[in-house]
């Protein structure tokens, strides 16, 4: 509860200025909090003359000396390798871990040791797997929880690092709820601070603000981090990854919901803003078929598909696809051009991109001022043989 | 089939202006709006009332104003609205809000609970999955439609790279995740009931407000969000300030046109979309 | 219909309000000079005509929530003599009839007040032009008077006799021009106020005439009443100030009690940045608007050739702008607003900035469109006036370029039953190269909007197939309409060993074209510097030859000064006062047209003669000849043109048949 003591106040106004949120409003010469207020308590850290109080209540106050070690949730299924995010996750748990000389662990579900996991988790400084045993094959959030609560509540993690993916982000909140203790969504920054405490940061208000999280006094903390946001570091020490299989542990899924269908969608129409590789196509490719052929190189590569207004207008490519101006802003690693002029309304929205590879007819297409690598050539003929590769590969 | 939909009123993030002298928040005059997300929880429930002759119930958790989107969704066609109102409750987290409105849905009594799959300002997504937690009822999220055949509830989840379907048996919380939902068209009704009041004297006052929330927001910082427009510099020169304008603040590299025959081109694109 | 503009459009669409004055919503027509006044002679010139009135009740027809209207605040204040005048009670019959039409469409009105100050090279002969401190503009030679300081109280009681007579006549607000030129700019201008009395010499002198006429406006008006400025922010010369003191300016005028602040930049002495054309790009003025929000606290618009609404509603959902300045966009497309409100985003005309209709301002015609030729007619071609033809016929239109389309869809939207065939695979006749011209991509708009057009007309339009007689015959329409366009002439001349091209091969097949280029502007227009250009930038050396005093003298004034430079930044020149005098060998040699010296050029690889063009009607000559059906002919191959007439011309054969 926030307090304010009136007799303290000095009228000097700096917690109107000081409030994040804007909900306080000198009135009168004195403070007037509004329902804008969360309760941060940084008025209070402020004011020079006491006046804000924040209650402290010692309930619910846990040991937190006795939680050690840094955990990493996998959602990996069985014959999976670990995903990209699992390994910077590790490598982010590693750093936190080798500041308090503690240990890092894998908490994944498995019934068999797997050298390739013991590989990977090696070169990323893992120190522990523990197996979570169970026949079940997908993804079951009562099966996970109910896991994961006996886990924590046999080691006593200090501190478990979620993958904000899908079924990360459906995960996280469930134990966070079972276990009573903090979870800071999609954190872009993970650090520990002067008490060795994990100071989460993640932006909010639509991307605005950054909040710096702490959750000083329960335990374990918990964080979720979206993949591509942490950086893989892989070590060379010679570190002997124990597996272990998660004891006392016995649960079935969630028996009122049953997975009976799953329909892949096109890798091509996956989200374009996150997306890493982006293929697009202009009005170069000439044709709808051509386009066709486009989404089709994207789901097998894994690609998001994207196209220039000219093409959207077309009819040859969906609306919510369409980069530039007045369409989407992307930056991906790598974005190839098919036939894209390069007008400024199209290349405003994608010249963030690290690597730029076009493909013109056209030897003047101002594209080709922008891009690192230019191919003279058909749009439609070269991405024809591209296509054959990739066939040729399969075969 | 008894619905409570959970609403949350949010600042409209377009609005949300950082003053540039004191780096905080300028909340005067941002008005308020439904959580898009939850919006779409509300016409996703407005179209199961119809196929299962159900009733709707809206909860929100807030300040007074937020009884304002508990009377939009009346208008709408829900038939009671809930205002979880304390000052108590203030300063919660995650947990301590899921905590608060699971254990007012319990009271409230449910067949059903829908809510946004995350709300557009903190955009955590974490109160539907600690709802269900709480209420120890399955928790679906992520789900774009939601079919009724008999006593079974048929959820599509859309996770990005595939679409999945369940079948569940209620009671159950879903969490919608389609935005577009929330475009729906609506008729509009203007007598609409009172809204329900409801303090904090039902929830234990450990597990509520800043008390029963275990994270704390320690710093706060404002970072700008990345301005789409071209920034000239005032302190170029004219000739230096046009030029970075025509090119679209775009640098020009020179390079050498490759030539090569198109098979050689693909395999200098497959290499490289290979390499990431 | 889907989704709900008011949504999708939420910021664009919203009121905002001024002063007292409420706009319906963020879409503002900002003030530029029509021409469209009259003038009958000394002291009978500056009236308002029903043509400057149709024109801006268009504008609110279309939807725009504020209009605002360039006048002449006073007598000598005039840039032309067609400058409407807002002190002169004469014309307060057509602007009460203005503002009351304005209205009726839930539009809002203010006047913009100018004095041109020391701008000529609206008028020739040019007036006695006033000054703070004497010099040239420096856009032009002539010099000026240093205004005195009871001429400078005559001009202030003159704004505010305008102001005060305006409110009577229904205007809903005042914006005062301190921008592009004029007195009040060059007074806030270091360069050009070098006045050493207290009206010059520092910040706070160069401020006050301004503001001293803002307040004597206030005084009489009283505090709802909206007083704007349409401020210059960035002069963009090399001696003049950047946006850092536009931002200063801003932050004075926001002192001195103005209601908002209309973002602008440019002068006459860089009519590029006055009047931006394609090479800028969409949108470019943004950040000079973000700046100013985060200065003031009044409403600030944004401008620089915002055309679209999705880019609109992000600049002012992101905060950088309060309302959306669009002038050209609206004279190219007046329904904007209302196809905004409904949704109908793909019907939006967007202005290609090709400048080469408005910029005739400065001419008899007056401010016209190359792709709306309603703008400047309003009355006749005006929203509404398309009426329905009385006897549906059946017509076939052979050629698919813009003359084609233009003339299929105004026959459609009359109802008659047409079909439009093109020989070749794509519809969009020689603008398909025309976009191709470095910076010109923005072209493609003109056959996008008519393809759209006729897609949603169900005008079937059928690519790869030739109109013949046979087919004509076995279609059996009422009218057939050639608008079959031209094909280059090229002079039968010996090419020694130069590769000879005309100017749609050297873009077409561009490999054809070498390293060192003569290229003959016998044309004056795009087809000449628009090709040097193109090739030029695939690395050819062009030296490209006239023999007028500049090269490309028909091509519109801005874009002109731009080839030029670009034509010397890729290594390329201009021989003028030349004419071709023969070939031998890899040696081209010129004349000079008056003294006859003759000049080579050697090694040359590739010679690109821009000639005429000759119409390509033997389809029309059969038909009329034959003489048992109605044939027209339009476009160029009627005559070959440019796109301003001829799209002109496509409405109008389409609105007689």
């Amino acid at each position: 509860m926030l307090e304010y003591k009136k007799e303290n106040c000095s009228s000097c106004g700096l917690c109107e200025k000081v409030c994040p949120f804007g909900a306080i409003k000198i009135q009168e010469g004195f403070p007037y909090i509004d329902d804008n207020c969360t309760e941060c308590g940084i008025c209070a850290e402020k004011c020079p003359a006491n006046a804000f109080c924040v209650e402290q209540k010692e309930t619910g106050k846990q040991q937190t000396e006795e939680y050690r070690g840094f955990w990493v949730v996998g959602l990996e299924k069985e014959g999976e390798p670990l995903n990209k995010v699992t390994l910077e996750l590790l490598s982010t748990a590693r750093k936190l871990a080798d500041q308090k000389k503690e240990k890092v662990t894998l908490l994944i579900k498995g019934l068999q040791e797997r050298e390739d996991w013991k590989r990977e988790a090696q070169k990323t400084g893992c120190d522990k797997i523990l197996l979570i045993a169970s026949e079940y094959s997908g993804y079951d959030a009562k099966l996970y929880t109910d896991a994961i609560e006996c886990a924590i509540r046999r080691f006593k993690p200090e501190a478990v690092l979620f993958p904000a993916t899908v079924n990360g982000r459906d995960l996280a909140p469930r134990v966070s709820g079972r276990v009573g203790t903090g979870l800071t969504a999609d954190c872009t920054g993970l650090s520990l601070d002067e008490n060795g405490h994990l100071l989460q940061v993640r932006p909010t208000y639509g991307g605005s603000i950054m909040a710096s999280i702490l959750t000083p006094k329960h335990r374990p903390q918990m964080a979720s981090v979206r993949p591509n946001v942490m950086e893989i570091q892989w070590t060379d020490e010679k570190r002997e990854v124990k597996v272990e299989y998660l004891e006392d542990f016995s649960s079935v899924a969630e028996d009122r919901v049953k997975l009976i269908g799953c329909i892949e969608k096109n890798n091509a129409f996956a989200d374009l803003a996150e997306a890493n590789i982006v293929i697009a196509g202009g009005y170069g490719l000439k044709n709808k078929e051509n386009f066709g052929k486009l989404f089709k190189l994207c789901d097998r590569l894994n690609a998001a598909a994207a196209a220039t207004r000219k093409a959207v207008d077309e009819g040859w490519a969906p609306a919510e696809i369409q980069v530039g101006q007045t369409g989407t802003t992307i930056a991906p690693d790598l974005y190839i051009a098919f036939g894209i002029s390069g007008a400024l309304q199209h290349t405003l929205g994608m010249k963030n991109a690290k690597k730029i590879i076009a493909v013109n007819h056209d030897p003047a297409a101002p594209i080709f001022d922008i891009c690192d690598v230019a191919v003279l050539g058909d749009a439609g003929e070269v991405l024809e043989e591209c296509c054959n590769i990739l066939e040729n590969k399969k075969a | 089939m008894k619905i409570v939909v959970c609403v949350k009123q949010v600042p409209d993030t377009a609005e949300v202006k950082i003053d540039p002298v004191t780096n905080n928040l300028v909340r005067e005059g941002v008005p308020g709006i439904m959580n898009t997300y939850d919006e779409a929880a509300v016409m996703m429930a407005l179209q199961l009332k119809e196929q299962t002759n159900g009733t709707i119930s809206v909860l929100s958790m807030g300040p007074g104003q937020a009884g304002e989107e508990l009377k939009n969704a009346m208008r709408r066609g829900a038939d009671a609205g809930y205002l979880l109102c304390d000052r108590k409750l203030g300063g919660a987290d995650t947990l301590a809000t899921g905590y608060a409105l699971a254990e007012t849905i319990r009271q409230i009594g449910y067949d059903l609970v829908l809510c946004g799959n995350e709300a557009i300002d903190g955009c955590t997504g974490q109160v539907g999955p600690l709802i269900g937690e709480f209420l120890k009822v399955p928790a679906l999220t992520y789900i774009t439609d939601i079919k009724v055949e008999q006593e079974d509830l048929f959820c599509y989840r859309d996770t990005g790279k595939c679409v999945e379907t369940y079948q569940v048996k209620g009671p159950a919380v879903v969490c919608i995740s389609d935005k577009r939902l929330a475009d729906k068209p609506y008729e509009s009704r203007e007598n609409i009931p009172e809204i329900h009041m409801l303090d904090a004297a039902h929830l234990e006052e450990e597990k509520i407000g800043r008390q029963g929330s275990p994270t704390r927001v320690a710093a706060i910082s404002v970072k700008g969000k990345e301005q789409n427009y071209l920034k000239v510099d005032y302190r170029w020169d004219c000739e230096t300030r046009i030029e970075y304008i025509m090119n679209g603040g775009l640098e020009k590299k020179k390079k050498n046109l490759n030539r090569e025959t198109k098979t050689s081109q693909a395999r200098l694109i497959m290499d490289a979309i290979m390499k990431k | 219909m889907g989704q709900d503009s008011a949504k999708v459009f939420r910021k664009l669409l919203s009121p905002i309000q001024l002063g007292d004055v409420t706009l319906k919503n963020r879409i503002i027509f900002l003030a530029h000079w029509t021409n469209f006044g009259n003038n009958h002679g000394y002291q009978e010139d500056g009236l308002a005509s029903e043509r400057l009135a149709m024109h801006y009740i268009e504008r609110a027809k279309g939807g725009a929530g504020l209009v605002c209207v360039t006048q002449s605040v006073s007598p000598g204040g005039q840039m032309g003599r067609t400058m409407v005048h807002a002190h002169d009670s004469r014309n307060e019959k057509v602007f009460r009839f203005m503002t009351e039409e304005i209205h009726k469409y839930g539009g809002k009105v203010f006047g913009q007040f100018n004095h041109q100050g020391h701008t000529s090279c609206m008028q020739r002969p040019p007036f006695r032009l006033l000054a703070p401190t004497q010099m040239p503009g420096p856009h032009c030679y002539v010099n000026t008077k240093e205004i005195e300081l009871d001429e400078m109280e005559e001009i202030k009681e003159y704004y505010v006799k305008a102001a005060v007579q305006e409110k009577e006549w229904g205007f809903d607000g005042v914006e005062l021009k301190i921008a592009h030129d004029g007195l009040l700019r060059t007074f806030v201008s270091p360069y050009l106020n070098r006045r050493t009395d207290q009206y010059g010499g520092s910040f706070e002198n160069r401020m006050r005439y301004p503001i001293e006429i803002i307040q004597a406006i206030r005084e009489k008006v009283g505090e709802g009443y909206p007083i704007g400025i349409r401020l210059c922010m960035d002069e963009f010369t090399d001696w003049g100030y950047s946006w850092d003191y536009g931002v200063r300016m801003a932050i004075a005028l926001e002192e001195a009690g103005v209601t908002y602040i209309n973002s602008d930049s440019g002068c006459f002495s860089n009519y590029n940045m006055e009047i931006p054309n394609n090479y800028i790009p969409m949108s470019f003025g943004v950040y000079m608007a973000a700046e100013l929000k985060k200065a003031l606290h009044i409403p600030v618009v944004a401008f620089g050739r915002i055309n679209d609404p999705v880019q609109a509603e992000e600049i002012l959902a992101d905060g950088n702008a309060d309302m959306i300045g669009m002038c050209r966009q609206l004279i190219c497309d007046p329904e904007t607003p209302n196809k905004i409100m409904e949704m109908r985003l793909d019907d939006i005309r967007h202005c290609m900035a090709c400048s080469e209709g408005c910029g005739l301002v400065t001419t008899q015609e007056g401010v016209v469109c190359v792709q709306n030729p309603a703008a400047g007619r309003e009355k006749r071609l005006g929203i509404g006036t398309l009426e329905p033809a009385e006897i549906k016929k059946k017509i076939l239109v052979a050629g698919a370029g813009i003359a084609g389309m233009k003339t299929a869809e105004i026959l459609a939207k009359r109802g008659h039953d047409v079909k439009v065939f093109e020989k070749n695979e794509e519809v969009g006749g020689q603008m398909l190269l025309a976009e191709r011209i470095p910076y010109r991509a923005e072209m493609s708009e003109v056959y996008r909007y008519l393809r759209v057009q006729l897609q949603e007309m169900e005008v079937p339009v059928y690519t790869g197939c030739e109109l013949t007689e046979e087919k004509i015959e076995e279609l059996n329409p009422d009218i057939v309409i050639a608008a079959t366009g031209s094909k280059p002439l090229m002079p039968d001349i010996e090419s020694g060993d130069v590769t000879l091209l005309n100017p749609r091969e050297a873009m077409e097949h561009v490999e054809k074209v070498g390293e060192k280029v003569v290229l003959i502007d016998e044309v004056g227009y795009w087809q000449a510097m628009g090709v040097a250009d193109y090739i030029g930038s695939v690395g050819a050396e062009v030296t490209i030859v006239t023999k007028e005093y500049y090269p490309g003298k028909d091509i519109e004034e801005t874009c002109q000064e731009i080839l030029y430079k670009r034509l010397l930044k890729n290594g390329g020149k201009a021989l003028v006062k030349s004419r071709l005098k023969a070939v031998t060998g890899s040696t081209v040699v010129l004349e000079n047209v008056v003294t006859h010296e003759e000049s080579r050029i050697e090694n040359v690889d590739t010679l690109i003669i821009a000639g005429q063009s000759s119409s390509d009607n033997e389809l029309y000559k059969q038909i009329k000849s034959k003489g048992d059906r109605e044939a027209y002919v339009v476009g160029d191959a009627a005559a070959p043109g440019t796109v301003l007439r001829i799209i002109f011309e496509a409405e109008e054969l389409a609105r007689r048949l």
